[in-house]
């Protein structure tokens, strides 16, 4: 199930980023813990399912989508400033695409959170490699994306 | 004729987003307004005409639909359009909106040919 699951929040990350941000990526072979600080987005969601969602990647990703999706430098102060909204963005669509996806043609709703976000520390990294999480590469950099359902994130 | 849009979202990035959006439509920027949420878009359209709404559907404090119904109620405000545009999952809600007043529905992720389409599609014109 949760195998399932993580898979179907990869495929709806790509496609997320495909879509919005002309962003290509692939299933990661190379784990290795990504160098600059990491944040974690969360969403949880409940109704007719329950669960959550979480996203692990480099902050500097947020810059390198608000590049895309804005037109501006990646290192610009204002990729800078916009990264963490727009990672918690780009969390919202996945998870939202994801869902769909469960809970299409099945009665009841399912209600999303806002995302939280907290950074990610470097010593949490070999667990999350042992925890299931799909990972991604997109634009040079690691995505971790992981679902649960039934269980709410801490 | 569509002049003057406004964007309501919590996420400063998909405001951005959409405005970077309308402006490939034909839209100019400076007709482009921008909230945070419901209160925030009700305060603007107190102000400033506007021709459409374009806004997400849940945010801290008001959101979009809460917000259409303020707007329905008021004979001013009554007849701009309001379309949303949420990652919201479920499917049955977009009927739900439609008979609440909502004139359309964008699901993120949306490419910018869906977004004009949708928005042409609503307002029977765009600029480019």
């Amino acid at each position: 199930m949760l195998e399932l699951s993580n898979s179907l929040l990869e495929a709806s990350l790509s496609r997320a980023l495909e879509v919005m941000a002309f962003i290509s990526g692939m299933p990661a072979e190379q784990l290795a813990l990504p160098e600059g600080p990491l944040l974690a987005t969360q969403i949880q969601y409940s109704g007719a399912i329950s669960g959550g969602i979480q996203l692990v990647c480099p902050l500097r990703f947020g810059a390198i989508l608000v590049s895309n999706l804005l037109g501006c430098a990646e290192d610009s102060p204002e990729a800078a400033r916009r990264a963490c909204d727009a990672l918690g963005e780009l969390a919202n669509i996945t998870c939202g695409a994801m869902l769909r996806e469960i809970v299409a043609g099945e009665p009841g709703l399912v209600e999303m959170s806002t995302p939280t976000q907290k950074t990610f520390a470097p010593q949490g990294w070999p667990a999350l490699v042992d925890s299931g999480a799909c990972f991604f590469e997109a634009e040079g950099c690691l995505i971790a994306c992981l679902c649960s359902i039934g269980k709410q994130f801490a | 004729m569509i002049q003057n849009i406004l964007v309501v979202d919590d996420s400063e990035t998909t405001r951005a987003f959409v405005r970077r959006v309308l402006g490939m439509c034909g839209f100019e920027n400076d007709h482009i307004f921008e909230a945070g949420d419901g209160s925030a878009a009700l305060g603007i359209l107190s102000a400033q005409p506007i021709d459409l709404v374009l806004a997400d559907l849940h945010m801290p404090g008001m959101g979009g639909l809460e917000m259409t119904r303020h707007m329905l109620i008021q004979p001013r405000l009554r007849e701009i359009p309001v379309v949303i545009i949420s990652a919201d999952p479920n499917a049955v809600r977009m009927e739900d909106l439609r008979k609440q007043g909502v004139k359309g529905y964008i699901s993120k992720p949306f490419t910018p040919e869906a977004f004009r389409s949708t928005i042409t599609e609503i307002t029977g014109a765009i600029h480019a």
